[in-house]
């Protein structure tokens, strides 16, 4: 992964993950809220949550392509 | 300066150390909102007490053990000299040890609280104790994540 990303490209791919987490994180909160069937959906939309943090702190440790 | 990139075996145990840091963070801070929404919320308090109290028991203790041992093998990993010896290291420590006594006191609050609402005789008391040790626990590690972030020595 580290040749294939030249420099600076996982700060870009951080600030990516972390729109799609934030917007992921809304989409949770929002199903959770409702009344009916909203639970799978939100623990759906908090698993991409909670994954795309993970990654971005692998990106923030690693620094692949730096 | 893009990026400070550091020696690759160090790099795992910082990992373990930092995603144990944001474990610690986040569950501190699920306990201390349960244990303030259970003050407010009478009805709800013997559920979000359990709540607090469980997290605490359940994510608290892992996170601060990830935390504290991967310091420690990042630290051993850095080979800093003898006299390296900075505030943010020190803020660090002190928080982290300091810390370790907190949560031990919580954690036993927390054991005599769930046996307390097992047998239905009470239990808020020590969860609202847990509460207050968990928002003092939460300040002192926002210094530390600012201090150890930041470095501003």
């Amino acid at each position: 992964m580290s040749t294939a990303m030249s420099s600076g490209t996982w700060i870009l791919a951080s600030i990516v993950i972390w729109a799609i987490s934030g917007s992921a994180g809304g989409q949770a909160g929002k199903a959770f809220a409702t009344r009916s069937g909203g639970r799978q959906a939100g623990i759906r939309y908090q698993a991409i949550n909670s994954v795309g943090l993970f990654v971005i702190l692998l990106l923030m440790i690693w620094k692949p392509g730096a | 300066m893009l990026a400070s990139v550091r020696p690759d075996d160090v790099n795992f145990p910082l990992f373990l150390h930092v995603f144990g840091a944001m474990l610690l963070v986040g569950t501190l801070f699920a306990v201390a909102l349960a244990t303030v929404l259970a003050w407010r919320r009478p009805d709800d308090a013997v559920g979000l007490t359990r709540f607090s109290l469980r997290t605490l028991l359940m994510g608290v203790l892992p996170a601060y053990i990830l935390m504290r041992i991967g310091a420690q093998w990042t630290e051993s990993k850095e080979n800093f000299p003898d006299d390296f010896d900075p505030a943010w290291l020190g803020i660090g420590y002190i928080t982290a040890d300091a810390g370790a006594l907190l949560v031990l006191i919580s954690l036993i609050l927390a054991a005599l609280g769930l046996r307390k609402l097992r047998s239905e005789s009470g239990g808020v008391g020590f969860g609202r104790a847990v509460g207050v040790i968990c928002i003092l626990l939460l300040a002192a590690y926002i210094v530390a994540v600012w201090a150890m972030t930041a470095k501003p020595t």
